[in-house]
Order: C-alpha cells, then structure tokens, then sequence
C-alpha cells in the first residue's frame, strides 16, 4: 500500500534490466553486491537455527483431538462457567461478577481469529498468563495435554458458522512491508527512517479493520513525512490511501490463505516536495501466504501502481516476499517472536528501467501478555539499482483492537 | 557495504539472543495475578461458589454448597436485622462503649471485616457498611457474613478451648506471598490445588481434619460477654450464648459433632466440586440448618431493604 510498502519519495527507481520475477538472480541489469549472498546466508541460517532452539508456533497434535472426549472435559470442568452452550452459565449460579472479556464461544467473529493456541495457553496458564481475568483457572496441572486439545477441539463447535471465515492460525505475523493475507482489526504505526544520507522519516497511521464480514477489511493509510531538504526541514501528509480486501480462500488443512486488494492512492501528499506522486493511484494486488507445519511461514504479495496521470508517476508492478519463522517459549504458549526476511522488488514500465531489489531482515515480537500489541524492527536494504537509494530502519507498533484495549492486557 | 555487514550481524543476534534471553520471562511463569498483603486476607464468596455449585447426587438432588451456604443463616449473619437492631440499641444505650461492642459482635457476624482489621490492630465499624447492598456495589466482604475464606482458613490452634471462644480464632498465614493455606477434610491433589490457587490468587487448598472439629464452631457459639464499666473496664464477665458448652455437657459430645447435625452428611460419594471433582465420601452439605425459620422468612420477605442474595 501507501506505506512503506510502496515506492517512497526517498527511493529513486532503477534505470536499466527486466524483470525478473522468476528469481533473483535472473535481474538482468542487477549486480548483487557481494554482502547480499552474506546477509542473505545469515538470515537463513538464523531462521534455520531458531527453528532448532524454540518450539513451533502452530499446535501439533500428537494425535488428531478427539471431539467426543473434549465433550467429556468440557461438561466435567468447564461447563460450570461457560454453560452447557458456551456463553456463560447462569450468573445465578456463577455469582461472580463477570469480566469485560467474558468470552462468549458462540460469537464466531470474536472466538474465529484467536488461534487454538491463545486459548491453550489461558487453559494451561489461566487468565492473567494472556492478561485475562484471574477468575479463569490454570487447568495445566490437572488436564493433560490431550484433554486440552480435546476440550478446544469441542469448544470450536459452539461457534456455528457457516461463512467459513478464516481461522486466526492464518493470520500470520505482520511484515514490515510486504501486506499479508488475513483481513485484520489492527491500529498499526509505522514508521521508516533513512538510515544514511539526508534525515527523513514517514511515519503511517494505519487503520484496517473487518467490515460487513470477517472476510472483508477496509484499510486507511495516512501518511506523514518529516525530511531535512537541502539544511531545511519540512512535513507533510503524503498520499492517503484507502484499500479494501477480501479474503477469497483459506484453508487450514493446507495452512493457505488468498486475499484480493483494491486500493485507491489519493493525491493528497505535496509531490513537489517529494510527498507524494502528484495523481490518484490505484494499487491492486494479490496477497498469499503460507503457513507450513514447522510454523515457517511464507507471505508473498503482487500487485501494481497504476497512476492516472502516467506523466507525473510512472505505473510499476511490486513483488513482495516474507519468510519467517513463529516461535515461543513453553511450547509456543509464551511471548512470540518471529524473526523474518522480506525480499522487496518494484519495478517501473518504462523502457529502460531494471528492477529494485531490497532486502530487509526483520523482527516481530509480543509485547503484551494478551499479545495484542507487538513491535517490529528491521533494516531495509538496497541491493540492487543502489545509486540514490539509502538503506531505512523501520519499526511498527501494532495494536490489535479486537483483543481489548491498548492498556489493557498487560498484566 | 559495511552497514550491510553491520546490519545483518545485528538483526542475526537479535534473532539468536533476544528469544534465548526472554526465554525465561514467559508471560506463563509470571503471570500470578494480584498480589495479597501480608496480613489476614479474606477472598468473599463469589470466588469460591462457581465451582462449588452444580453439585448432585446420584439422585439428582441439588448439595450445591454455594447454593446452599448462601440460603443459611451463617452467610447472612451481617444481613440479620435482629442482630443490626441489638447492636444498635447496645450502642445508643453505652455510648462510651460503642467502639467495643461493634468488635466484639462484629467477630463472628462480619467476621471477614473484623478479623482482618483484629490482625491489622484496628477497630471495625459495623454501621458505615449498612445498607448492604448487592454485590458488586456494596461491601462483599461485609454482606458475606461467615464467608467460606473465613472458616476455612481458621486454624486448628486453640479449638475448643477459651482461647478461641467469642470468635478469637486463629487464621491461617501465607506460608509465602500469595500462598495460603485453605483448608478442607479431604486430600487434595496438586492439580486442583492450582486450580484453586490460580484462580484465588491466593488460596492453595489443604487438608485440615479440625474443619470437622466441634471446637470450630465452637469458636463463635461461645460467647462470654464482658460487663463494661464507665470508663470501658471489664467488670466481669458472663455467659451470654453457651450451645457449645451446652453440646459438650449433653449426650451428644460422644456422638455426635456439631457438624454431624446442622451440616448432614451425604450418603454416598459425591463431588465437592464441579470442576472435575473427584467423588468423595462423607461429604457434609453446607445448609447449617438450624431452627431461626423465622430469620429466613424475613430474608425472604424483604429482599430488597435486606439485599438478600440467596436464591428465593
């Protein structure tokens, strides 16, 4: 999208080469500098090496959750306080005074994105372990691991839907550029520096939330650049951009997710000043992720800029790629942290033009107990068409409202 | 190229070093939920009768001990309008007592606010706390009467003896921070122990065979009362209300505890808690029955000016 995502008013775009989406070492045009291979080597690694140390992200079972047993666990424990239906037994009888985040499993657009896992962990822990209500009980000292997976596998039936929404396993840890699939209910800030050259920073106010379905998100992007140009400094809104995406398939049998996005880059950012492209954009894309059994996770999206007044910005076509690996502490029930690589081409149609290609190692980690509010923090770097284009560090702050408020959750 | 370099061995560690480093601070192993003082701490009722409630026999009948606990007269002793009423007039006739006689019957009617504020060497006003009102507006601790934290978490020093007559009751102390004994008749195995204490944030349950004890009751049906001079010296004192020495001179003393009859037995084995509960035999229902039918008629009748909780 807008963000940083797209091609930046700090960025200048490739001169020479094709593109070159079939592999990177086919950009014709396109030199790697030898510390590419290196830091490329080293993330890999990394990525393999962490894989080794931590547990996986998804829940495996070592054997399917048997849904009649977790019957069975459910109406010998839970049902006191989550009632024969899962809303809630009578407050006559629970007496306590319930909290704000009394959990209601027949509510699929509240149950249908927390992963099995969030729940597995206030099972094991009990509620204050996600920032949760201490009325919840930790049950990992009388239920086995087992009779956990069974009860959640059970509990998941409350919810009768029929709209097949996707599942929060596949709403996999945000990029700090490359968009991913899974319709979110986020506040995200996000904010990119240079990290040589000329000072200058954007910084995103990102607003996506679900509307009229689950499946449906609408996005706002508003932008705000702060730069030093030429000894003077100067701000500014760039191009506002409004998107909306629609997951069109997911499947948790295959870890696939695929979504479709239509956005519209509004004009708004003073492109005399570098601000913005100075003609409304429209920016489709597809976004596809992966989700593999070792909690390794793919994220690819591909879409284009099509400005209206081809004059004043050129159309290009962005080629995204994430790959990262979830892992936790105690068995994936702990803080997450998700080390990444995204691998970042655009690519102006212009004759003449090569692709750029940037590369940009990454980290999201938790950062509340209910892990509803995460950092981001990574370097993007050039490596290809370098001349005029400074390497960025970049963070994000992520708030995802749908788990409660930001000060809430924490302890 | 050097930030190249610089950057990629950075995040590298960052990878390696930060998961390893927190690794130890999962949110899990902090996660103890609130803190309790170090003093006496009584959690009210509405954390211990979700899981003591929807409690059956094989027959079907209802030994809920919230349910049952919540319709005696034990968990509306601070609610009892006879007991407000002698309190107040005690108070309007000896002025200069007024502070003395709110402790002493504050004891073992609103025993959870007086017994915190005993270990905490403070007084207790009783009538700042009337209306009671409904929970969560009113004071929980003070509208629970005897509480279960209350009885409970009574230790067996002293049972029986004048030591812990007029409510003088020992409670138990953390025997760490937020770990406190709460104690039952039965066994208790680990698993329902951190149910317990997770969920309490404060009460591991324990075995305790004095809970079946007549001298734990004995402790608040012993009342000596102290004739006060005018300057609050204690003259000498009397026996006011005497059913445990009562029960100890009678025939029953051999036989049958207090227990045994105001809190019968069931027949069979059966869960004491609804949450996974193990069957157990000789469970004794919490109904406290005794013959104040008159107390629970007025309960009954005027629920609203009594915030009566029970269930009609």
């Amino acid at each position: 999208m807008g963000r940083q995502g797209s091609r930046g008013w700090w960025q200048s775009c490739g001169t020479e080469g094709g593109l070159a989406l079939s592999g990177i070492r086919e950009s014709r045009g396109c030199r790697f500098p030898a510390g590419f291979l290196t830091t490329l080597i080293v993330c890999l690694v990394v990525l393999l090496s962490c894989h080794l140390l931590l547990f996986a992200q998804t829940l495996h079972y070592a054997k399917r959750p048997n849904v009649r047993n977790g019957e069975k666990v459910y109406k010998g424990g839970c049902i006191a306080c989550h009632g024969s239906e899962g809303k809630g037994a009578p407050a006559t009888s629970t007496v306590f005074l319930r909290p704000d985040t009394w959990p209601d499993f027949t509510d699929c657009a509240g149950t249908t994105p927390e992963p099995n896992g969030n729940w597995k962990a206030v099972i094991v822990h009990g509620g204050p372990s996600r920032g949760l209500s201490q009325i919840m009980p930790a049950f990992g000292d009388l239920l086995t691991d087992e009779e956990i997976n069974d009860v959640i596998a059970y509990m998941r039936g409350f919810c009768k839907n029929v709209h097949h929404d996707p599942l929060g396993e596949l709403n996999l840890p945000r990029a700090l550029v490359t968009e991913k699939a899974f319709p979110e209910n986020e506040i995200v800030i996000s904010t990119a520096a240079s990290a040589s050259g000329a000072p200058a920073w954007t910084t995103d106010v990102i607003d996506e939330r679900t509307i009229i379905d689950a499946r449906t998100q609408l996005e706002t992007d508003v932008p705000v650049n702060y730069a030093d140009q030429a000894h003077n400094w100067t701000a500014g809104f760039g191009d506002i951009t409004l998107a909306l995406k629609r997951e069109m398939f997911s499947s948790l049998r295959t870890g696939s997710i695929l979504s479709l996005q239509g956005g519209i880059l509004l004009p708004t950012g003073d492109n005399k000043r570098g601000f913005g492209a100075g003609t409304t954009q429209f920016e489709p894309f597809a976004a596809f992720d992966q989700l593999f059994k070792t909690n390794t996770f793919l994220q690819t999206q591909l879409g284009a800029d099509l400005p209206v007044d081809t004059s004043v910005a050129p159309r290009s076509m962005f080629w995204r790629v994430a790959v990262g690996q979830a892992m936790a502490p105690d068995h994936m029930l702990g803080r997450l942290f998700s080390p990444m690589v995204e691998f970042l081409a655009v690519r102006d149609f212009k004759p003449g033009t090569s692709t750029d290609w940037d590369v940009l190692p990454e980290m999201q980690i938790t950062v509340s107990r209910r892990q509803h509010v995460r950092v981001g923090f990574g370097v993007r770097e050039p490596f290809t068409n370098t001349a005029g284009r400074t390497p960025q560090v970049l963070f994000y702050l992520l708030w995802d409202r749908a788990d409660g408020k930001l000060w809430n959750g924490w302890r | 190229m050097r930030l190249r370099w610089g950057s990629a061995v950075v995040l590298g560690l960052a990878v390696i070093a930060l998961p390893a480093t927190l690794r130890g601070q999962s949110q899990t192993e902090n996660a103890k939920g609130d803190k309790t003082p170090p003093g006496t701490v009584f959690r009210t009722s509405e954390r211990c009768v979700a899981c003591h409630n929807g409690l059956k026999t094989s027959s079907g009948e209802d030994i809920s001990i919230g349910f049952e606990w919540s319709a005696s007269i034990m968990a509306n002793a601070s609610r009892d309008p006879y007991w407000q009423g002698s309190v107040r007039r005690e108070s309007m006739d000896h002025p200069e007592s007024k502070q003395a006689i709110e402790d002493e019957c504050s004891i073992c009617h609103m025993p959870a606010v007086r017994l915190a504020d005993r270990d905490a060497g403070r007084h207790t006003q009783v009538f700042s706390r009337f209306p009671l009102q409904k929970f969560p507006n009113g004071d929980r601790a003070a509208a629970d009467g005897v509480t279960c934290s209350v009885c409970h978490q009574i230790e067996k020093t002293g049972l029986g003896t004048d030591t812990t007559f007029v409510g003088n009751v020992v409670i138990a102390k953390p025997v760490q921070n937020d770990l406190r004994p709460e104690y039952g008749p039965f066994d208790i195995d680990k698993g329902h122990q951190t149910v317990m204490h997770s969920s309490t944030a404060t009460y591991f349950p324990a075995r305790g065979d004095h809970m079946r004890d007549a001298g734990l009751c004995g402790s608040c049906h012993t009342l000596y009362t102290s004739a006060l001079g005018p300057k609050g010296e204690k003259l000498a004192k009397f026996p006011e209300q005497m059913p445990f020495q009562e029960w100890q001179h009678s025939d029953y003393a051999t036989k049958q505890t207090c227990q045994d009859c105001h809190m019968p037995v069931v027949n069979e084995a059966v869960a004491v808690t609804a949450v996974y509960g193990p069957p157990r035999e000789g469970m004794h229902r919490h109904v406290f029955v005794g013959s104040n039918f008159v107390m629970e008629g007025m309960l009954q009748d005027h629920r609203d000016e009594l915030a009566t909780e029970a269930q009609p």
